[in-house]
């Protein structure tokens, strides 16, 4: 109730954390479902006969095409999206620009409030009769726009739960441009802001801009399914004049393809950030990073129409978007050459944020080559719909976020809760999930490049997809070694919040205000007095620093003495090829 | 409005519209057949449930056949609410068994959008049992007797078995069957009327009779019904041409049906049982019992042949010589 009720940033911030991290395991346990069917199409799934005894705790078609859906929905809306921006923005973004709190504290109230609204009509529909969503993730017409189609009030609670999830979003959004905005602490200059803010920020910009477009596309399904419009609705399934069901198709991916941004601008801040923090460098091309984020920010908008290659969309179209597509691979190109560069003859620390953060760029790296194929429309036609997408949206979605919401966490956990994550757990964790992540949508990849369509109740029907059952097997039994690998976490959390080792303000040793200025946790305003910020968030081994203050870090609001102290050599911590 | 009051207004809401979500499907009420027996309401319940996932978008939520997807739709989806079905096991006009309608839903039909439903058996159990609440026939009357397939006389004489067949089929008269008049004929004109002259001791001259194509014939079976479902026109069916058409419920060798190997000897067994039985609504009646059960069997012999001769090099090639104009 605290968190529903709270107006302190951290507190709505841990709020959405526990949310986020249920929906994450609730969307995890679909994921082994649906790996389940894939390997051993048909069999009794040990453990459920509770829930389906008909088949005697055999998926049936329809549990099935409801998990398939609900594991997109709840991972896209209700995971990796609160974990991300609700979590992670609202805990590191006042703090890092040196506020007290968010431009508008209520505001943050209420978008967990929307948000968790939208949470409860989801986990009700898993409970109606004729079950939850099935009509994909996609929610497209006229599948989910008529009962006939999509049966139950299930579809229709769903829905509505997306919408308020969208309203969340864009509430939060508000909040979060305004804060970095307005409310940034004296000298936080725009070329000083933590690269994990400009992620958030453009993030925000994204959501502000495409969030109402799925709000408003989901709002006009929901007329369509209930009150009985023809927004989307065509051909049979109507009488008389009707809609245009590809209509939607445009709607829902001018949100859809933004929202891959959405969920993966954050993480490119992050990972920009935990890789000069612990390569102890300044972010090489600070300033070209932020540009390239921006430049895909502006982008973002106008490659959607790549997800509809094979809908019948005229040539010129397809080349139009196939040519933006292309470019926009450019700036994520930039970003990557800087993130190595700054690693490049860095004094690399592998702690676990770090590591999280190099498997975020491998498997990001992996889902950008694979995407390429996507993006060109002579190679997307014959991959369109195959498990090869699946594949690569998991690796870009699903790893990249995943593993950057865990770098997050693992970096900024002493801060939200004052205590230490058991490294050792979190390192095994870290990177096992990256290694099965790898295998499993590789394996995702492998199997659509076979010709193997998504969404497939038993793949196996068709006689061409017949050789892949060992190949899915063994996917499967990654991604259960992947779930599996969760518990480390898990049992990592649980041991933490009860006798983790107590956290010191700045354990890390790195100079963005939250660390160098606030207690482990802060407490309700933030910061004893607003700091006054001097430089940069990345000042590492820089050389006067360390003869002045005999550490390789500084504060952002830190000023620098006037004279040098004096420091032995045995005192000196190695400095690495920093310069 | 302060956020506590706020909140407690807002999970109100939430209640209120979780609270309205639950179905406004009326509550289904137990249901006395015509052979005695009673379904539950939690069966039906369940049936309806299953109805709706897999069904309703052809059939249509009143079991008319007028389903969102069935425009267009040749043949259109079965209109439930006729009682009428195309292979029951039964004489042709009977009620069809339950073992019937749960072949066609297990097996689907050949050549037609309706699929083979891989679901639970529990489920095919419930859905067959709601079919019965769409037609008055399943509480005023009992399914037909299911009619046996008898052991087959011809094992070990195929050819023999084939010969007289083809004698059965294109010959009509005492223990013939003369399918040819309303399916086509699978013989050339000349070697025809030698075969009739031969088997009946009758002159027939068929230089003017089309004998190879097809005639559409009516039928029972609902396209379009009005509001209360009753038939506003009815269907015209095409007597298969088996070098040509897929028959509905006979595959071919070699495919995987109930997950077990087609072999021939079931799909002489499937064509036994449609020959037999007769398609109930359309104009095949029922044979066993109108022909010897041998000639019965060498009719289903001879069936099979050509059912196996569709796309194939020797099919095209009788199909020609078939249609090749009288020298």
């Amino acid at each position: 109730m605290k968190a529903l009720l709270s107006t302190d940033h951290k507190v709505v911030a841990r709020a959405y954390l526990w949310a986020g991290l249920g929906f994450l395991g609730v969307g995890g346990l679909m994921a082994m479902l649906i790996r389940w069917q894939w390997g051993w199409p048909g069999r009794p799934v040990p453990g459920l006969g509770w829930a389906l005894p008909e088949s005697g705790g055999a998926l049936t078609p329809p549990a099935y095409t409801g998990l398939f859906t609900m594991h997109g929905l709840v991972m896209v809306f209700f995971a990796i999206t609160p974990l991300l921006i609700g979590a992670l923005g609202h805990f590191v973004i006042p703090l890092a620009v040196g506020a007290r709190g968010m431009a508008f504290p209520r505001l943050s109230a209420w978008s967990f409030r929307v948000f968790a609204a939208g949470g409860a009509l989801v986990l009700v529909s898993f409970g109606v009769r004729l079950g939850t969503a099935s009509a994909g993730w996609t929610s497209y017409p006229p599948l989910s726009a008529a009962h006939v189609f999509t049966p139950g009030v299930g579809q229709t609670l769903v829905m509505v739960g997306v919408v308020c999830a969208a309203v969340s979003s864009f509430l939060g959004a508000v909040n979060f441009v305004v804060t970095v905005v307005r409310c940034r602490a004296p000298g936080m200059g725009w070329g000083r802001l933590p690269l994990t803010v400009w992620g958030l920020f453009f993030t925000s910009v994204l959501n502000l801009l495409f969030v109402p477009v799925v709000a408003v596309a989901t709002g006009l399904v929901l007329m369509d399914r209930v009150v009985g419009t023809r927004f989307f609705m065509a051909g049979a399934a109507v009488t008389g004049g009707g809609g245009d069901p590809l209509l939607y198709q445009h709607l829902f991916w001018m949100f859809g393809h933004p929202e891959v941004y959405i969920l993966i601008l954050p993480a490119w801040g992050m990972v920009g950030d935990f890789v000069a923090f612990f390569s102890r460098k300044r972010a090489h091309g600070y300033r070209g990073t932020v540009v390239a984020m921006g430049a895909v920010t502006g982008l973002s908008g106008l490659v959607y129409a790549h997800h509809l290659f094979t809908s019948g969309m005229a040539p010129m179209m397809g080349r139009a978007f196939m040519t933006l597509t292309l470019i926009i691979s450019l700036p994520a190109m930039v970003m990557f050459l800087n993130w190595l560069m700054t690693v490049w003859r860095g004094s690399v620390r592998l702690t676990v944020p770090m590591v999280a953060a190099l498997g975020t760029m491998v498997v990001f790296g992996l889902g950008g080559l694979s995407g390429l194929a996507l993006g060109a429309v002579a190679t997307d036609i014959p991959l369109h719909g195959t498990m090869w997408v699946v594949g690569h949206f998991h690796l870009t979605m699903a790893a990249a976020s995943f593993l950057a919401v865990f770098a997050g966490l693992y970096f900024w956990f002493p801060k939200m809760f004052g205590r230490h994550l058991h490294t050792g757990l979190a390192m095994g964790h870290v990177v096992s999930s990256a290694v099965l992540f790898v295998a499993v949508f590789g394996g995702q990849l492998m199997a659509g490049y076979a010709g193997q369509l998504r969404r497939l109740y038993d793949p196996y029907q068709y006689t061409f997809l017949k050789h892949l059952l060992s190949l899915n097997q063994w996917t499967s039994v990654a991604a259960f070694a992947l779930g599996s690998a969760q518990l480390l976490f898990v049992v990592n959390l649980v041991w933490t919040l009860r006798r983790g080792r107590v956290a010191e303000a700045n354990p890390w040793q790195v100079g963005t205000l939250e660390w160098t200025c606030a207690p482990s946790p802060p407490p309700e305003d933030n910061y004893a007095e607003v700091p006054e910020v001097l430089r940069g968030p990345h000042e590492l081994s820089q050389p006067e620093v360390y003869e002045r203050l005999g550490r390789d870090w500084i504060g952002q609001a830190e000023a620098l003495p006037e004279e040098s102290k004096a420091s032995t050599p045995e005192a000196q911590p190695a400095l690495g090829g920093a310069g | 409005m302060n956020a506590r009051h706020g909140l407690l207004t807002a999970l109100a809401l939430l209640t209120v519209v979780t609270a309205g979500c639950r179905s406004k499907e009326p509550k289904l009420e137990p249901l006395k057949l015509g052979d005695g027996r009673t379904l539950t309401a939690e069966t039906l319940e369940r049936g309806r449930d299953v109805y709706t996932y897999y069904c309703i978008s052809c059939h249509g939520e009143r079991g008319d056949g007028q389903g969102p997807t069935a425009v267009g739709m040749r043949p259109p989806p079965r209109s439930f609410r006729q009682g009428l079905f195309k292979f029951g096991d039964v004489a042709v006009g009977e009620l069809p068994t339950d073992e019937a309608l749960k072949r066609t839903l297990r097996r689907g039909l050949h050549g037609t959008p309706m699929l083979a439903w891989d679901v639970p058996a529990a489920d095919v159990e419930a859905v067959v049992q709601y079919l019965k609440t769409f037609s008055p026939r399943w509480r005023e009357e009992a399914p037909g007797k299911p009619l046996e397939v008898s052991p087959d006389p011809w094992k070990g004489r195929e050819a023999e078995a084939v010969e007289r067949g083809q004698a059965v089929y294109h010959v009509a008269g005492v223990g013939y069957a003369g399918c040819s008049g309303c399916h086509i004929s699978y013989l050339p004109r000349a070697e025809l009327e030698s075969l009739t002259e031969r088997l009946t001791g009758r002159k027939v001259n068929l230089s003017k009779a089309d004998l190879y194509t097809p005639q559409a014939r009516d039928s029972d079976y609902a396209v379009a019904v009005d509001a209360k479902g009753e038939p506003t026109q009815l269907a015209k069916v095409l007597p298969p041409d088996f070098l040509q058409h897929k028959l509905r419920t006979v595959w071919p060798l070699g495919e995987e049906v109930e997950d077990t190997d087609y072999t021939p000897q079931r799909q002489r067994e499937d064509l036994y049982r449609v020959i037999a039985a007769g398609v109930g609504g359309a104009a095949m009646p029922t044979w066993k019992g109108a022909i010897p059960e041998e000639n019965l069997w060498a009719l289903t012999y001879y069936v099979q042949t050509l059912v196996n001769l569709r796309d194939t090099s020797e099919g095209r090639a009788l199909k020609e010589r078939l249609l090749a104009p009288a020298k």
